[in-house]
């Protein structure tokens, strides 16, 4: 949870809109409640940036017996379809110094994997029904076609997850994690299209090593698994560095 | 007088030659010996490649874009070798997106001829694919070539319809949006179908899947992705495949520059983890058994 504060507090700084955080199991939507308490700083606001951010915890092993993350759903029957995930908005800033910059609140997006494929299964069911109560009214039967732009829309706009423009994957157990190559965990397919993805494992990997000759459960506690301002300004970096052609 | 002079001279020619003859042989052995171990340990099921960087490594070594991508095709013959020694049963390549239409037009036909005259090559008798038995899939939305790109991938596909032994998908032009949104598209229009039950509306993730154009062709779920040339994005290649249960590694090289030393680390990494997670796997249920 520090690490969400962290990210949370970067972000305010830098004055990025958007912050979405991912987890596989739904910990962190089982824990809203005290982001919601967390959320209150008092830093002087930097410059602003429009991007949004993404962190991404993959799975803590073994495996938890965290019960299924409750899916927040808007429950609307147009063919909006809706995808679960909770949506916080944190208030800007007290602004001391910086008066003709306009504080942006920043919007944080908690999700977890209802979020990704259900949620396009779930946004395909509802556009079926809507048709299927279309054709019932007599609407003429063209043959039904959907449309990249149409599905995006259900997924992206109004009740929908914006695309992120930048994914921070960090291990929540880097003892473990050094192990394994980087991995998406189920994060919303349909929203990674352009995404830059960063992800850290050597840093961390160099001091897993040392910690091989201690027995496991004490180098799990030594090992800092928190979200570092140093590794956030190395993302930052690379995202700085990074060319988007888009196809041309 | 001049003849011992001559003789020593080409003597001095031959054998360095022969001597370097040799050593390429070796090397070539070295290879090939090095991929059978490899294969002896766990293999991946499915490897994509995203094939980036042709542009600039072209740009870098001062030759022309049209070279740059054909250089890019001689990678690929490579990268292809190499896995179908490793056994890999399935491998995909980002040919063409969709988006790169909107490239210069005479970059863009310079690709559409290379599509022709390769696809044609790789299938024809006595070459790579023949040779593994490897079935060619053209994935993507291809009524957007022109008609000649169109007959040749026909005739592409039926010439290695009967080979079962591994699988290559070409995706071109390809959006992994495109895709998810056909797939979506199509499971609405099962559902939707007069002869389907009025009340069922039955479309879970499953489903999706099962309906993706890569899928449907016979392909197993991702297991690692692999992006030259340093980008670190997914540019719209299978993304519903690979949000999870895939590695993806980013290599720095570009595409026409990457070969097996770049590859062996992926595979080696792959072991790796194969290795760990049965581990724990093990761990576990020795746990569970003790208490």
């Amino acid at each position: 949870m520090k690490s969400i504060f962290r990210a949370i507090s970067w972000c305010q700084q830098l004055g990025i809109p958007q912050l979405s955080v991912y987890d596989v199991e739904g910990i962190i939507l089982n824990n809203v409640e005290t982001i919601r308490e967390g959320v209150v700083t008092e830093s002087p606001f930097k410059d602003s940036e429009f991007d949004r951010r993404h962190i991404h915890y993959p799975p803590t092993p073994p495996s938890s017996d965290y019960s299924e993350s409750r899916p927040l759903s808007p429950q609307e029957d147009v063919s909006g379809g809706h995808i679960p995930f909770l949506t916080l908005c944190i208030p800007p800033l007290q602004s001391a110094s910086r008066a003709s910059k306009t504080p942006q609140s920043l919007t944080l997006n908690v999700l977890s994997r209802e979020a990704s494929k259900p949620a396009i299964a779930s946004v395909a069911r509802a556009i079926a029904r809507t048709e299927r109560r279309n054709s019932k009214f007599g609407v003429k039967d063209h043959g039904f076609k959907l449309s990249v732009n149409n599905l995006e829309s259900y997924l992206e706009e109004k009740n929908g997850l914006a695309p992120p423009d930048f994914m921070i994957i960090h291990p929540v157990h880097p003892s473990k994690y050094h192990r394994s190559p980087i991995g998406l965990h189920g994060y919303p397919p349909w929203q990674i299209r352009l995404t830059e993805i960063y992800c850290n494992r050597f840093r961390k990997q160099y001091e897993a090593r040392l910690m091989w000759f201690l027995p496991s459960h004490v180098s799990s506690t030594l090992l800092s698994s928190s979200f570092t301002e140093w590794e956030f300004r190395e993302a930052l970096d690379q995202f700085a560095s990074a060319e988007f052609r888009l196809g041309k | 007088m001049a003849k011992p002079f001559t003789l020593v001279f080409l003597l001095s020619i031959l054998y360095p030659f022969q001597w370097i003859l040799a050593k390429l042989r070796i090397t070539r052995l070295a290879q090939r010996s090095l991929l059978h171990i490899l294969a002896a340990g766990s293999i991946p099921r499915h490897v994509g490649f995203v094939m980036d960087g042709n542009r600039r490594y072209a740009r870098g070594k001062g030759k022309l874009v049209q070279e740059g991508h054909g250089d890019g095709y001689l990678a690929l013959r490579r990268v292809l070798e190499i896995c179908l020694r490793l056994n890999i049963r399935c491998v995909s390549v980002y040919a063409f997106a969709i988006d790169n239409f909107k490239r210069p037009q005479e970059e863009v036909t310079a690709l559409m001829q290379l599509a022709e005259s390769k696809l044609m090559e790789l299938c024809s008798h006595g070459d790579l694919l023949q040779e593994y038995g490897v079935k060619l899939n053209v994935i993507g939305r291809r009524s957007l070539f022109p008609e000649s790109v169109q007959a040749a991938v026909r005739k592409a596909e039926e010439l290695t319809e009967g080979n079962n032994r591994s699988i290559l998908n070409v995706c071109m032009p390809y959006s992994s949006r495109d895709e998810i949104t056909t797939a979506v598209e199509d499971c609405i229009r099962e559902v939707l179908a007069p002869a389907n039950d009025f009340m069922s509306c039955e479309i879970s993730e499953d489903t999706i899947n099962s309906h993706l154009m890569s899928v449907k062709q016979g392909s197993p779920p991702l297991d690692i992705l692999v992006r030259t040339s340093g980008v670190k994005r997914l540019s719209d290649f299978m993304l519903w495949q690979c949000c999870e249960n895939t590695q993806l590694h980013f290599s720095n090289t570009y595409w026409p520059d990457f070969g097996l030393f770049d590859f062996v680390p992926i595979i080696l990494e792959w072991q790796r983890s194969v290795w760990f997670r049965r581990q724990d796997v093990w761990l576990r249920d020795s746990h569970s058994r003790n208490r």
